[in-house]
């Protein structure tokens, strides 16, 4: 008989010195203890909402740890009854102990510990009420799989990118977040809670980052196939440096070399370069593309052998992406369209 | 614990009974003599049988339309007349050695229906018999206008059939996309508005088998590398052509796309002088171009051709009145 198929009426014992309690069992279960706090310790701070580096995700991360605190405190006084139970004293406690162990431990020690939870999390809740004017306006819409993003100038103008969110340090933004197929969800955990982009439907979440730095966010709404694949870095800069970035953003691109290749293949009709192809607003806007971090929606760092790779199989890369494959153009084609979108800066 | 033994001995005989009979060689599966007659009438009937149950659900769609006829007349023509025989020409005489004998259509068309059971036949094939499936199962629109002409075949005489296959045009290409390769049958495309390039690889693709047609499958197999580039340049002469433009509602689709629907602009890659491979649209025949765009949405990249995997994409959110009025506003 296989080890594991051990009968139910077993004794106890018997079934722990027969399925583990070995030398190797014992082995196996610390290393992975002690690789799981490995793997716990290597937790990337980009994407941790418990590294808090907005307004939001900091009240988020001080309930989190209340809450656990108090959690702990519980579950102490309740093991410790529990133990003592067991090992206490043999003899009957009178009725009346027993009556007033039910009454304060029973109904009024949850009643207030429940009370100050909900007091601390509603005092949480955000004060919808108040209705300033956020310092600046992002509308994103969510796609099978990326982000469309574009800045509300202050003159009313969009900015439009793509998978790249900037944003500048101690101020709100607000975000008019929709989609156009199915229900994404938008998250940046160091930043705040998240938000569902449902198709049809505009969503409003604001947040405030307090600390400058780059952050991931995330699709955290199951979407499809390449719903894990579905991110954008989020960089949080002093508000002057974000303006630069911002009207830098604004202009169009500058012609660069690789721009007949560029057309030639029909890029242009899934993308829009300002100022040198505008009439494919299907994809993602490749304006400053050479100026971002990532391709394919935080999908891949931007270097040179990985952008060839995605114009090769992009599939590949990324299931159900709806980019299709340029493997067919010729080589120097392709490699003429890699150096056109590094340098659109 | 139950014993094998007996069952597994008696699988064994069984197999070996079953085995025995071919391994003799007393079977009788030789042409020469043919099979006799009873045998022919059991998997005749065997036959007929399969393809009327394959045939129940065929929904049957139009077989008058401009066009399905003449496409077909040509394949006949090269491809099923050397066995069935034609109005032109009776068949080769090898095929009247075939077991069973392939029936003269001529004759026999006359009493073969309905359109349902003729299309399940020219589709699947019929096994131990040389009639082959149609090469390519994604292209039922092809079978049809076979069908479509099987069924006017008995009514054709000498001069109707030769006049249906041009039996004047030098050249097969010629006698389906005309003298100068400026078409003429609707649904044919035309090949004179083209660059070299593109015929070259779309004759490779049919060759190869990677792009879906029976009959351009069938016309360049025949073909070695250095009379496809001769065709190609031949024919693709990069005529350039102006479509009616009507309707309007197409002009906005062909040029700006609608982004919205995630459907970009046709003239994105379609109008560019800089990319050979991709081909030209602008005066092709619009039965030609709608026929394409329904093939690329309903099997994507299954269509074959070396970007049909980009079109796919394209076409997906297409409906079939825009693809109707693209196709009109490119046609001639």
């Amino acid at each position: 008989m296989h080890k594991s198929c051990v009968p139910f009426n077993t004794p106890a014992r018997e079934y722990m010195g027969q399925a583990g309690r070995t030398w190797t069992g014992n082995a196996c279960r610390f290393s992975l203890l002690a690789l799981t706090a490995v793997w716990l310790a290597g937790c990337n701070t980009e994407q941790s909402a418990l590294h808090p580096a907005g307004q939001d995700a900091a009240e988020l991360a001080d309930l989190f740890w209340f809450m656990t605190a108090i959690g702990a405190v519980v579950w102490c006084v309740f093991m410790g009854a529990a133990v003592y139970a067991i090992l206490g004293k043999k003899a009957p406690r009178s009725e009346k102990f027993a009556d007033r162990l039910v009454f304060f431990g029973g109904v009024v020690f949850p009643t207030i510990g429940l009370a100050a939870l909900l007091v601390v999390g509603l005092a949480l809740l955000p004060s919808w009420a108040e209705a300033d004017t956020p310092d600046l306006r992002v509308h994103v819409t969510a796609e099978q799989f990326w982000w469309r993003i574009a800045y509300e100038a202050e003159d009313g103008t969009l900015v439009e990118t793509a998978n790249e969110l900037h944003l500048p340090n101690g101020a709100t933004a607000e975000f008019a977040l929709t989609s156009t197929d199915v229900i994404h969800s938008f998250w940046i955990p160091p930043l705040g809670g998240k938000m569902d982009a449902i198709p049809g439907r505009t969503n409003v979440l604001r947040l405030e980052p307090t600390k400058e730095g780059v952050y991931r966010g995330v699709c955290a709404e199951f979407c499809g196939t390449s719903h894990a694949l579905m991110a954008f870095p989020v960089v949080v800069h002093e508000a002057g440096e974000f303006n630069a970035w911002l009207e830098q953003q604004r202009q169009p691109a500058r012609p660069a070399p690789g721009r007949e290749a560029f057309d030639a293949a029909g890029c242009g009709a899934c993308h829009i370069v300002r100022g040198i192809s505008e009439e494919g607003a299907v994809g993602p806007d490749l304006t400053h593309f050479g100026s971002r971090r990532t391709i394919g929606a935080g999908t891949l760092p931007l270097t040179e052998a990985n952008l060839e790779d995605w114009l090769i199989a992009p599939e590949h890369i990324k299931p159900g992406v709806r980019m299709p494959s340029f493997a067919t153009l010729p080589d120097q084609d392709r490699e003429a369209i890699v150096q056109f979108l590094l340098e659109l800066k | 614990m139950i014993d094998f033994r007996p069952y597994l001995a008696g699988a064994g005989l069984a197999l070996f009974g079953l085995a025995w009979v071919p391994l003799s060689g007393v079977l009788p599966r030789t042409a020469e003599p043919p099979q006799p007659a009873v045998l022919d009438a059991y998997y005749n009937l065997a036959a007929q049988q399969s393809i009327t149950l394959r045939s129940l659900f065929t929904e049957v769609p139009a077989l008058d339309e401009a066009g399905m006829k003449e496409r077909a007349a040509g394949h006949y023509e090269m491809v099923c007349a050397d066995c069935h025989g034609s109005p032109l020409r009776p068949p080769q005489q090898f095929s009247r050695n075939l077991s069973p004998t392939p029936p003269l259509l001529v004759e026999r068309m006359a009493q073969w229906h309905p359109p349902a059971r003729i299309f399940a036949t020219l589709k699947h094939g019929i096994s131990r018999t040389a009639m082959p499936g149609w090469p390519s199962q994604l292209r039922d629109d092809e079978v049809w206008d076979m069908v479509a002409f099987l069924q006017t075949l008995p009514d054709l005489n000498a001069n109707s059939y030769a006049s249906l296959i041009r039996e004047d045009a030098t050249g097969s290409c010629e006698s389906c996309h005309g003298v100068e390769g400026q078409g003429g049958i609707p649904g044919t495309p035309r090949l004179d508005i083209q660059t070299p390039d593109y015929l070259a690889a779309a004759l490779k693709a049919f060759r190869n088998g990677s792009r879906q047609s029976g009959t351009m499958m069938a016309a360049a197999r025949q073909l070695s590398d250095g009379e496809i580039n001769q065709l190609a340049e031949h024919y693709g002469r990069n005529v350039a052509q102006r479509g009616t433009g009507t309707p309007a509602e197409a002009a906005a689709i062909a040029q700006n796309g609608i982004p919205e629907r995630d459907i970009p602009a046709c003239a994105s890659c379609h109008n560019n002088p800089a990319r050979p491979g991709y081909p030209k649209l602008d005066g092709q025949d619009p039965a030609y171009l709608l026929g394409q765009l329904k093939l690329f949405k309903e099997h994507r990249e299954e269509r074959g051709g070396p970007n049909a995997h980009i079109m796919a994409e394209v076409v997906r959110f297409l409906e079939e009145d825009e693809m109707k009025a693209l196709a009109e506003w490119y046609g001639r």
